[in-house]
């Protein structure tokens, strides 16, 4: 299965702030971040079969660069349409990431702040200055029914 | 309104999220070593974690390190790490000892294969010459400073090297290598693995590796004559599987033949025929009270040492260890890591060395470890095992040993060990550790037990004999570590202080100063010592293909033996104080540049004494080894995507040097083709 560019179609972006261009978000993930967490989708416990959809908002990350880093998953373009059937979303706050959940409970959610872990909104946050973290919030991944692998879950900051 | 909008796409849309079953989780080092942008390790508490986060001391030699070297052995590469102390006596033979206490066979180094021993119990050391593993299947390198046998059990008192090769399943090695170089050097080894889908791989390696020995022209006649030759071989095979239902399975099968000129205990050179076979297999599956795992490993080494080229006793020794370890790792809180594991090792010898005799010791263990992550900033980390050590003879003793069979059945011996280290890290730049560790060191098989044939080296005594119900060797360790990263200038800072004791210290037989009315010389415990050092180093690179490392180490030892009393007229090989160097010191440079890697890196090392057999054998004489300076590098050029091209240097500023009692070091120049497909 041919891998596409995921594209980015954010209702709740438009809703809030229109379509930014993604590099021009504040917030939204960088190079680091997005290579490292395009790499949690290998250490899921169950993996994402060839087509799963993983939906970008807008500016939460670089599309192409995520694109490419997901490219040996074979994950399909996502839609904000398809957010009830997509495994994963990146998204750029916590309203983001309540506003996901609410349409699917099973979704991994992955954002740059760890703050949006804290509190549980999100599954993932990936930060990279001044180290690299990454933080897990073990309700939001159970309450999505999410697991990762034990060797993942000992090297995270789990919250 | 957001929400209903979405709400109203789900329902059209049919769920297809994580269809795909539930994976085995061994550890995928590499894209766990991406991820976080440094080595990771499992060596430190047996939880995966960060190096940086591990509550040990700890340096890790990378595969690139060890490409970069240029040396054709684990030994050689370990010279430059800080704090570690490599002895070779032979040209495949070497000794290595962390934070001092290095002598022939030295003991308190526990070397394993992907955590599985490769240390033979019988004389208490490492034949490195056996160890099947080609640098080029090596993942990394992991060196722990101080003792860790609350993880590891006996024999982990000073140290533990673990040589962590890359996964069946998530690497792939295909290499033939080819090196031939001065002293008649020749070695072709190859490493290739085989995918089935990706859920199962075998990786195999194979090599053949021959060289001229040292020479041993000026030394004493209890040095030869020797054959001019020595070599190693080995296949190694590596499989796993990932099952349906989660369950890992691996498998490792090795066989090795080495035939090599050898300081023996006791500072006897000898010429040493091992063969041996180890198999491993491991079990591993999430379950909901944790990971749990099986592993169970034989290992079989069978030896023989003639003390000239021709075989007087023709006897060999077996020593025949089978391991058998179950344990559960798991995360019962955010901030909680705990593991729980428990262990048998059953340990036998025997061989034609010997008239039908059974011995061994049977040890079984239960350890636990706890890691508490108290806040973000601070880490505690405790680490608690219980070894019970029983202990069986069945055979004759020759009547004029003063001890009888039943004797030799040692009363059993209960050893806790600990470690405990609290980690505070103030800013994400500075890490400073502080740690406790009770260490133990089992007596090993040549000290516990009786050797009614001797194979030759009883120059000194009339025969070596083993002593019943010795004490193992307890070590304390009391170390501050401080680590610092220094982005501005591409470095960190490394910095690490100890003080270690080490209680009821072993010596072999004929070394403790214990011998009878028949000429018999026995083992021992022969008093404390105690120790006090450090290391500090700074390690970088830049993005402009500069890498520079720079280490000084300390070690002063102070003895309270009950031997070597006369400095001048040694009477045990067992001299810890003026055997070890205090300072050393190792400072490498190299560059990539295009398809060039140029690294150069110099050691040197202040006087020790070592203690060797005298000129005429009849007795042991101190060697001053005075302080020196080695000089390593290597230049090599990728061709293209397959072909290396290399040319490696080994003590490149001197062509022979008295490196230890044995025969001097040469300086060896290497060239390396290695063809990746």
């Amino acid at each position: 299965m041919r891998f596409r560019v995921l594209a980015v179609i954010s209702v709740i972006g438009a809703g809030l702030a229109g379509f930014m261009p993604p590099a021009a978000v504040a917030g939204g993930m960088d190079v680091k971040q997005i290579r490292i967490a395009a790499k949690v989708f290998n250490f899921l416990q169950k993996k994402p079969v060839p087509g799963a959809i993983v939906v970008v908002l807008t500016g939460a990350a670089d599309v192409a660069l995520l694109s490419a880093a997901l490219h040996s998953l074979k994950i399909n373009e996502g839609r904000v349409t398809d957010v009830a059937s997509a495994v994963a979303v990146f998204v750029n706050s916590i309203d983001e990431a309540n506003a996901v959940k609410s349409v699917n409970p099973q979704l991994l959610i992955i954002g740059s702040d760890a703050h949006c872990v804290d509190v549980s909104a999100c599954i993932i946050a990936v930060e990279t200055t001044p180290k690299i973290s990454v933080y897990l919030s073990r309700v939001a991944a159970s309450n999505a029914g999410i697991d990762f692998d034990t060797s993942f879950k000992m090297l995270v900051t789990e919250r | 309104m957001r929400i209903i909008l979405l709400a109203a796409a789900a329902a059209a849309v049919t769920v297809a999220g994580y269809a795909g079953p539930v994976r085995a989780q061994a550890m995928n080092y590499g894209e766990l070593q991406e991820m976080f942008g440094e080595p990771v390790t499992t060596s430190a508490t047996g939880s995966p974690q960060r190096v940086a986060d591990a509550p040990v001391n700890m340096e890790i030699i990378t595969a690139d390190e060890i490409r970069r070297s240029g040396a054709d052995n684990i030994p050689d590469i370990l010279r430059s790490v800080a704090g570690v102390d490599v002895r070779r006596y032979g040209a495949a033979d070497a000794d290595v000892a962390i934070r001092g206490y290095n002598a022939a066979n030295s003991p308190r180094v526990l070397v394993l294969l992907n955590g599985r021993q490769i240390y033979v119990d019988y004389h208490s050391y490492t034949a490195w010459a056996t160890l099947p593993v080609q640098l080029e299947e090596i993942r990394q390198i992991e060196v722990i400073k101080g003792p860790n046998t609350a993880l590891f059990g006996f024999n982990a008192m000073a140290g533990v090297i673990n040589i962590v090769t890359f996964d069946p399943i998530f690497d792939t090695v295909n290499t033939v290598t080819a090196r031939v170089g001065t002293q008649s050097n020749q070695q072709l080894s190859s490493v290739v693995t085989a995918h089935l889908g990706n859920r199962a791989g075998l990786r195999l390696s194979a090599s053949e590796h021959g060289r001229k020995e040292l020479s041993s022209s000026g030394l004493p006649p209890s040095y030869g004559p020797f054959p001019r030759h020595s070599y190693n071989r080995s296949v190694y095979a590596h499989g796993r599987a990932e099952l349906p239902a989660g369950i890992d399975v691996s498998a490792e099968v090795d066989v090795t033949e080495a035939k090599l000129l050898e300081m023996t205990v006791g500072g006897f050179p000898g010429w040493t025929s091992y063969r041996s076979n180890r198999e491993k297999i491991g079990i591993g599956t999430d379950s909901p009270i944790g990971y749990l795992n099986l592993n169970a490993y034989r290992n079989y080494v069978e030896f023989d040492y003639t003390p000239g080229e021709n075989c007087v006793t023709c006897t060999s020794i077996v020593n025949s260890l089978m391991v058998v370890q179950v344990s559960d790792l798991l995360k019962p809180g955010v901030d909680h890591t705990v593991r729980l594991g428990l262990e048998y090792r059953n340990n036998r010898g025997g061989g034609t060395a010997f008239a039908g005799e059974r011995f061994g010791f049977d040890v079984y263990a239960a350890n636990a470890m706890w890691n508490w992550q108290v806040t973000p900033a601070v880490a505690l980390t405790n680490s608690v095992r219980v070894d019970h050590m029983t202990f069986t003879y069945k055979g004759p003793v020759a009547p004029t040993v003063r001890y009888t069979a039943a004797d030799y059945n040692s009363k059993p011996i209960t050893e806790p060990s600990f470690n405990s280290a609290a980690v505070y890290k103030p800013t994400p730049r500075d890490s400073f550790r502080l740690s406790v560790a009770r260490g133990v060191q089992a007596p090993d098989f040549y000290a516990l037990f009786p050797e009614p044939i001797q194979v030759g080296f009883n120059t000194l005594v009339n025969s070596y004999q083993g002593t019943p119900n010795l004490k193992p060797t307890i070590s304390m360790n009391y170390e501050f570590d401080y680590e610092r990263s220094l982005p501005s200038i591409d470095s960190s800072v490394q910095m690490a202080l100890f003080y270690q004791t080490s209680q009821h210290v072993l010596a072999p037989p004929g070394d403790a100063g214990i011998t009878d009315a028949a000429g018999n010389g026995y083992a021992g415990n022969i008093g404390r010592s105690t120790s006090i050092g450090g290391e500090i180093s700074l390690k970088g690179a830049d993005a402009g293909g500069w890498r520079w490392k720079a280490a000084y180490a300390l070690a002063m030892i102070r003895d309270h033996y009950s031997v070597n009393l006369n400095p001048g007229l040694p009477d045990s090989s067992v001299d810890s104080q003026r055997g070890t160097p205090t300072s050393t010191v190792i400072l490498g440079l190299g560059r990539s540049w295009r398809d060039f890697e140029f690294d150069l890196t110099g050691r040197w090392q202040s006087r020790y004494d070592d203690i060797g057999v005298s000129n005429d054998g009849t007795a042991l004489t101190r060697y001053r080894i005075d302080n020196f300076i080695t000089l390593d590098g290597r230049i090599g050029y990728k061709l293209n995507d397959k072909l290396t091209l290399a040319v490696s240097g080994q003590q490149i500023n001197q062509a022979r040097l008295t490196q230890t009692s044995g025969p001097p070091v040469e300086r060896r120049v290497l060239g390396t083709v290695s063809v990746r497909f």
